[in-house]
Formats: C-alpha cells, structure tokens, sequence
C-alpha cells in the first residue's frame, strides 16, 4: 500500500507520531551526551571563573555594539531616504542612486568594510579619525542605507498615488507634497522591514572585528574571540552570543506583532 | 487681494501671466488632445465655461470624461491643446502652476483624505503651507468650511473613522478652505454607499446655489438635471452633445447620447 493510498486523517496522524518520535531521540541523545561529558561542557561553555573575569568588561562592547548599530542605522537611513527620493524622481539622476545601490547591495559586506577600514586609507594615504573601525561603519552606513533604500522606494510607492493628486490640486509644491503627505506615510509602511534592518544590522556589525578595534573599541564579536584566545575557553563566546540573542529575538517579534498590526489595519 | 506692501510686493515678483483675469472665462480648453502611449484619449476637446455655470459630464467609462477634468488643473498635461485658468495659460513654463492650483479645488471619487492626519489638519495643512495663513487663521477658516459641511463635531476624528460620505465632505471642505474660484469633481459619489449619496450630493447644490463654478463628471442624472447649468454627453473622447440638462436628458439628439442614456435611465 503507497502511502498517499492512506487516508489524509491517518496520514496527518502517523507524521505528526514521527515528529514526536525524532524530537524525542533528539533530546534524549542530547541529555546523554550532555550527562556523560557535563563536567567538559561546564567548564568550556559556562565557566563560572572565566564568566566572572570577563564580566566587568562585557559592558563597553555591548555598548559599542549598539552605538555601531543606531550610528549606522540613523545615518544609513538618512541616506537611505535620500536614495529613494532620488530614485523615485526623474530624470538622469536617478542613475547616481540606481548604481550607488547595486553597488553596495552587490558587494559583500565583509568586503566593503575592509575596504573602507583599510584600502581607501592606504591608496589615500589618510588615518580614519578614531581608527579604522570608523571606516567600517561608514561602510556599513553605505551597505544598509543601499538596502534600506529600496525598503524606502518600495514604501514610497506603496502610498496610493491619489495622495500626490490631492496635495498637487490643492496647489502644494513637489517637495510639500513629499515632506508633509507622501514620507510620513511610507515611513508608517517601512517600518516593520525598517525594524528587520535594524536587527540585521546589528548582526553585521560582528564583521567589524576584522576593522581592528582597540580595547576600547570592542565590540561583542571582538569581545568573544579575544577571550576565547586569552582564556582558551568558549565562555566569553557563549555570553557574546547570549547578548546578540537578547536583543535581536524580541526585536524579531516586534516586527512580526508591528507587521500583524499594519495588515489589520488595512 | 489686501493693498498693503508685503503683498504687493509678493504679487509684484510673479510674471504678469500668472495674474488672473477677471473677465476671461474660468476654464477655457481649446483643441484639447491626450494620449496615453497608444491610446488616444480625448480627441479634440473644445469648452468654455462661464463664472457661475454648473457644467455635468456624462458618458460611458473609458469615453475621457474624468481625463478632462484632470487636463483642467494639469494633473494629466495635454499632449496637445491649450488649457486657460481665469485667462492663464497654465502650460506656459513661467506659469507656478502651484498658485493656480489653488483656484481649482478639486474633490476625487476616492476622497484622497490624507489618513495620517486629523479631519481638522486636512483641512489646515495647505492653507498653511500653500497660502501661508497662520495656524489660528487656518483653524479658523477650517472649521467653518467643516461647519458648512456639517462636520464640526469631527475635527479632532481621523479619515478612517468617518463614513464614506463624511470624508467625501471634509474632502469639499478641505477644497473651499482655499477659497477657490470654481471646484472640479470627478465622479464625487460613485465611491460611496448609495445611502451616503445625498448627503454629499447636498453639499454640492448648496456649492452651486451660492455660485460656485463647478465641473462635475457623475452619473447622478438627477443631481444634472436639477443642478447642472449645462450637460456635456462624451463618448470615444469627444464631445458629442451638449446643451440644457433637462432638454438633452428628455430629448437626446445623437444617436450615441441616446444610446447611452436608454441604458442608464
């Protein structure tokens, strides 16, 4: 008997049975594993020694983190929107956006950010102000603004374009009519994917560490390879990981409440 | 026009095309001509209406009617023609269409109320940002436009939460509130649930008793009958009847005018 000659009910019953089933083995091979080698497991990936060490020091690159993040995103957005406006608009213009974005969407990100850490200041012979890591995040300024760009643009064009007619006819201006009608509505639209780039964003500036970073400059991916080389151990890493989960999960569903909210809106 | 020096000042930078006439007709359309790529459009409009007239434009969907009414403020340019406002030719590059614009108010079938906004900051926005008035001026000629379309009590409600007829009158009324001098409609109440109909319908008699001049594409024949000045029939982008609603409507002449109205009566 082939299996789509059992009936659906059935069916949907004996896959259900092996999900649990698997899910089963899975854990319960885990909880061996993990029983047999906890005292390994312990004292690699949650060192209560090597936690305390580091703890007073997670605080700056927490705080890096989140200042590489908002810096790029607040200006990445900035530029992002200009982008969209330029490309929304007509004319030969639209061109400087249209390659500026493909460029920067097209390029890998690690790519960009040595680049801009390393290979514009050699060829140019200049010093960052603040050190390389600062040409990183203009890179990733660059990077997220070509993405969130064509959010913006999508957003833009997503205003039903009986808005524009009805600003025009009561005689505003082109730029009026932008300001004031067209951008507050699209940004009510973007936000939700806005949100998804803020959250992809912060995961990108891990790639930072190959900016080089002083101490004080560290942020949580630097912070967790430096104490895995110092103390040989995962701890430093797990807590890093620990942070980024901390604050990109509820970020993620804030995008998915943020995105039920808009549909029912409409 | 206040006689004070700013404002004469204000006046004296514009180009002297950009000043209305007061004797020429408020909309005058010669020759008109639109096509969309392949498709032409309107095909030769010639219209000229009078200060005070109540012109009513019917015709089958795709005959160019609502087309027309968009050439009038420019929100469809003519691929050929000419469109004069108040004796403006607004096609003129010298032309701030901008300031033209506000002499044409316009009212869509989809209301276009700006929904991120309260009822009373739609009605504020352009007065304030166009006409430069002051936010206490604004409010205040608001609020007697929302008056007479009796909508007081809703300033503070946003688009979403009004009926379909209600926006379609704070829509009116955010047009008056620039003091125009004639008003476009296009198809004001072909959006609306057929119980909202009257309500809007009556703000617009009330529009065309005090003398506005009005352009109006519907297909409320009664509202043309009783209202309208003159009928314009179109079909296949032109005009092919015109004349007294009530004579045009009883006793149609072309062929195609009576066509379209064994249908819809």
């Amino acid at each position: 008997m082939a299996l789509s000659d059992i009936r659906p009910t059935v069916r949907r019953r004996i896959s259900r049975g092996t999900s649990y089933g698997v899910t089963i083995v899975v854990l319960a091979l885990i909880v061996a594993y993990g029983s047999r080698n906890w005292e390994l497991l312990s004292r690699q990936f949650f060192n209560g020694e090597v936690f305390a060490e580091v703890l007073p020091n997670i605080w700056v690159p927490i705080l890096n983190t989140l200042l590489y993040t908002v810096a790029s995103f607040v200006v990445g957005t900035a530029l992002a929107i200009v982008l969209a406006l330029i490309k929304t608009s007509k004319g030969p213009t639209r061109w400087f956006a249209v390659v500026f974005i493909e460029v920067f969407r097209g390029l890998p990100a690690m790519w960009t950010i040595f680049a801009f850490a390393y290979m514009l200041s050699t060829a140019f012979q200049f010093r960052w102000p603040g050190g390389a890591i600062w040409g990183g995040v203009l890179a990733l300024v660059f990077v997220t603004g070509a993405y969130s760009a064509e959010i913006v643009r999508a957003g833009i064009e997503a205003v039903p374009k009986g808005q524009r007619e009805a600003a025009r006819s009561l005689g505003m201006s082109q730029l009026t009519t932008t300001f004031h009608v067209i951008l507050p509505q699209a940004v009510r639209i973007v936000i939700p994917p806005l949100t998804n780039e803020f959250v992809m964003l912060l995961k990108d500036t891990a790639l930072l560490f190959i900016a080089g970073a002083t101490i004080s400059q560290r942020e949580l991916t630097t912070f967790g390879r430096d104490g895995l080389t110092t103390y040989a151990n995962a701890t430093p890493m797990i807590v890093s990981g620990l942070v980024y989960l901390v604050i990109t999960v509820p970020l993620t569903y804030l995008v998915g409440l943020l995105e039920k909210k808009m549909a029912v809106k409409k | 026009m206040s006689q004070d020096v700013p404002a004469r000042k204000r006046d004296a930078k514009l180009h002297p095309r950009d000043t209305p006439d007061p004797d020429a007709p408020p909309i005058q359309v010669t020759g008109l001509h639109k096509s969309f790529g392949e498709l032409h459009v309107l095909k030769g409009i010639d219209l000229t209406i009078q200060r005070g007239e109540v012109v009513c434009v019917i015709g089958p969907s795709g005959s160019g009617k609502s087309t027309l009414l968009r050439s009038v403020n420019l929100l469809e340019w003519p691929t050929k023609g000419e469109v004069l406002i108040e004796g403006i030719r607004v096609q003129d590059p010298d032309v701030n269409l901008d300031k033209v614009r506000t002499r044409i108010g316009m009212v869509f079938q989809q209301f276009n109320l700006f929904p991120h906004m309260t009822v009373l900051r739609n009605v504020t926005i352009a007065q304030e940002k166009v006409l430069q008035r002051s936010s206490a001026e604004a409010s205040e000629v608001a609020l007697a436009m929302l008056e007479r379309v009796g909508l007081s009590d809703k300033v503070d409600a946003h688009p979403s939460q009004l009926s379909g007829g209600q926006q379609q009158r704070v829509a009116i009324a955010r047009a008056l509130s620039m003091n125009p001098d004639m008003m476009l409609f296009d198809e004001p109440t072909s959006a609306l649930d057929p119980e909202l109909v009257g309500e809007v319908l009556e703000v617009m008699r009330d529009l065309a008793r005090e003398g506005m001049t009005m352009m109006v594409v519907t297909h409320e024949m009664g509202f043309a009958r009783e209202v309208g000045t003159r009928l314009i029939f179109m079909d296949d982008g032109q005009i092919m009847e015109a004349g007294d609603p009530r004579e045009v409507l009883a006793n149609p002449q072309h062929p195609r005018t009576q066509l379209f109205l064994s249908k819809v009566l």
